[in-house]
């Protein structure tokens, strides 16, 4: 008999080792010497959600699926062909907008990311694109400045207020 | 009684009262639709405006405020999938999929004149019921919260594929593992924050939410940009025909009720109350309506908006009544009140009627006006999808990014907040649902909180389960609603076998 890796047994697989690791660690939860002999404790609920985590994992695993011969690599053929490319640049540039924005501080920084996410999915009107990105964040910063939040204006610009 | 809605009546109609109505259903509409700004950011930023005013002025404006942030919340579920608040999260299951249809403005009028519809209802059992419920409200015990905790999480199935209830309850086990994250507050004891300060807090909600939502749906409209073409159909069909206003009303009754029952009990709120009437719907729904769940459904997305707006109304009940705040607006509420010296609780209905009736009314006239003022807009605010998508997806993420971001001004948050997004991707891929992780992450720490309680009480003894017949009750609607997918495939295969038999003896 052939067991096909399904989408739902490769994810079933990988929450077992979750479900492992998180009951794992709930073990591990460092107890008060009285929460020790209590009846629920801090470690209870993990233990509970765990455990019904690699049942259920198991269940998933074990139970047939509908998938064909045919479906199961047909399911992963599916993954080729979407657009991974600006997807995973517009990854990059949310990583990168979190890790800069207190540095650049949040209206350079959030108009930066406007104007570059628009260039990865394929914009060339560059005039609109940077209006559009400066006007929306000013007018965001503006009405977040009119509600009472305070925003940073970035270490960079603090430095050379500075100096 | 109607001497009273006499005096809320010559409270609330004067020309600036209606204003300051009118100004606070505005404010909190758009405050609610920035995700991140919810009900609860809107009253507070609104309270120190009302302190000019007099008190049934003050309560006038927030309770205005109140409801246009949530309508507000329920207009980015749908437009953008990014629910704000907890309470809007279920909107967006059928919301979302009919702005993608290109029913963006007929899924607005359905959730204003369903959140109309659930206020209204609940206001007039608000004035008939309010002192029996509290009453009720109170006998209600960690017990029967707990019960009701699981019976919430058992209605995952209602958002799964057919044979798929499996992948639910996984998703569901997900969010309770993410729940867990952070500090236990009753044994202050850290758990999952693997020695991370900026986990010790733990996870917070508007991040999951727009994590596995909003930016989850901006990475999918970057992976399959032919789907979010779909994007810039035009959205005049705003109207509802006789057959759809048929079709959504008695949704909206029993949702109503649901919610102000819900909302009725403290700490339950719009949130359950939402999932609830969803997953009822669901539950009773014809095999046809049923497989248009999740897909666009009109009754999917009424059945939340009635309940939610309902349940608002409903945790007035406790507050009003018994000086109990029954949810976090209302706890603002309380503060504001007693801020203008007014103390809620049995006696206020006694001692200043014109305040406990002019609540009442301006909550109604606060839904009225709402209709009214949202109505005319709708055209406007659904034309936000003919924005082209190479805009629009950026501006989906950036008002994403800064709504967690302006909560806890932590950019770790947005590094969390992106590689669940990532996670919530792949998931999504392979056809898993992503509503079950938010319901259990929601409902994950109030249902420790009950269980804990419940079983300390109980001395380790499982009997407080089924010791009280509301606890009983709820257990066994649980149970159906646990087997209700295994014994729906045995009644199939029973059928298939009875049929089979017939059409053997008749050869």
């Amino acid at each position: 008999m052939t067991v096909y890796i399904t989408y739902s047994r490769a994810i079933g697989v990988l929450f077992l080792c979750i479900s492992c690791f998180y009951l794992y660690f709930g073990h591990q939860i460092q107890l008060d010497f009285w929460s020790e002999g209590e009846v629920f404790n801090a470690r209870s609920m993990p233990y509970l959600i765990g455990v019904s985590g690699i049942l259920v994992a198991i269940g998933l695993i074990f139970t047939p699926t509908k998938a064909s011969a045919t479906d199961a690599p047909h399911e992963w053929q599916e993954l080729k062909q979407l657009n991974w490319i600006p997807t995973i640049a517009f990854a990059l540039i949310i990583g990168l907008y979190g890790l800069s924005l207190e540095y650049l501080g949040f209206i350079v920084c959030s108009s930066l990311f406007l104007f570059c996410s628009s260039a990865i999915l394929g914009e060339r009107r560059w005039l609109i694109m940077a209006v559009l990105s400066i006007g929306v964040v000013s007018a965001f910063a503006l009405l977040i400045n009119w509600l009472g939040i305070y925003l940073a204006p970035g270490d960079l610009w603090m430095g050379w207020l500075d100096v | 009684m109607f001497e009273g809605i006499l005096v809320g009546l010559a409270t609330v109609l004067t020309i600036q009262n209606l204003l300051l109505v009118f100004a606070g259903c505005l404010a909190g509409t758009l405050i609610g639709m920035l995700p991140g700004l919810g009900p609860i950011s809107a009253i507070a930023l609104m309270i120190p405006i009302t302190y000019a005013l007099d008190p049934a002025s003050g309560m006038i404006l927030l309770a205005g405020v109140y409801y246009g942030a949530i309508f507000g919340g329920s207009t980015s579920s749908i437009l953008i999938n990014a629910p704000g608040v907890a309470g809007t999260v279920a909107t967006a299951f059928d919301g979302y999929p009919m702005a993608r249809q290109g029913k963006a403005g007929k899924a607005l009028t359905i959730a204003a004149y369903a959140s109309f519809a659930g206020g209204t209802l609940a206001a007039i059992f608000l004035v008939l019921l309010a002192p029996y419920l509290a009453e009720l409200s109170l006998g209600f015990r960690s017990a029967d919260y707990f019960m009701l905790m699981v019976l919430g999480l058992s209605l995952v199935s209602a958002f799964a594929a057919e044979g798929e209830h499996l992948k639910a309850l996984l998703m569901t086990i997900l969010g309770l593992m993410l729940a867990t994250v952070g500090t236990d507050l009753t044994a202050g004891v850290q758990r999952f924050t693997f020695g991370r300060m900026d986990l010790i807090d733990g996870i917070s909600f508007l991040l999951l939410a727009m994590g596995t939502f909003a930016l989850a749906e901006a990475f999918m409209m970057v992976l399959k940009p032919s789907q979010s073409a779909n994007n810039s159909l035009p959205t005049t069909d705003l109207g509802l025909d006789r057959q759809e206003i048929r079709e959504i009303a008695p949704v909206v009754g029993r949702s109503s009720v649901l919610g102000f029952l819900v909302g009725v009990l403290p700490g339950a709120g719009a949130t359950i109350a939402s999932f609830l009437a969803y997953g009822m719907e669901r539950g009773i729904a014809s095999t046809a309506d049923k497989a248009q769940f999740g897909k666009g459904s009109l009754k999917g997305l009424a059945a939340p908006e009635s309940a939610n707006n309902a349940a608002c109304t409903g945790s007035f009940v406790p507050l009003l009544t018994l000086g109990i705040p029954g949810s976090g607006t209302t706890a603002i509420l309380l503060g504001a009140l007693i801020a203008y010296g007014i103390q809620p609780g049995p006696r206020l209905y006694i001692d200043q009627p014109e305040i406990f009736w002019s609540v009442i009314v301006s909550m109604y006239f606060g839904n009225m006006i709402l209709l009214f003022l949202n109505l005319p807009l709708i055209p406007y605010i659904a034309k936000l999808l003919t924005i082209p998508r190479t805009f629009l997806i950026p501006l989906i993420g950036f008002f994403s990014l800064t709504g967690v971001y302006l909560v806890s001004f932590n950019p770790f948050d947005l590094q969390l907040m992106l590689y669940i997004a990532v996670c919530a991707v792949i998931l999504r891929l392979m056809t898993f649902p992503m509503a079950p992780v938010l319901l259990g992450f929601i409902l994950g720490g109030m249902l420790e909180d009950n269980l804990r309680r419940a079983i300390t009480l109980s001395d380790g003894n499982a009997s407080f389960l089924w010791e009280r017949p509301t606890t009983l009750c709820l257990l066994v609607l649980t149970v159906i609603a646990l087997m209700s997918p295994l014994l729906r495939m045995l009644m199939k295969s029973a059928l298939k076998g009875f049929k089979d038999k017939q059409n053997a003896s008749r050869l």
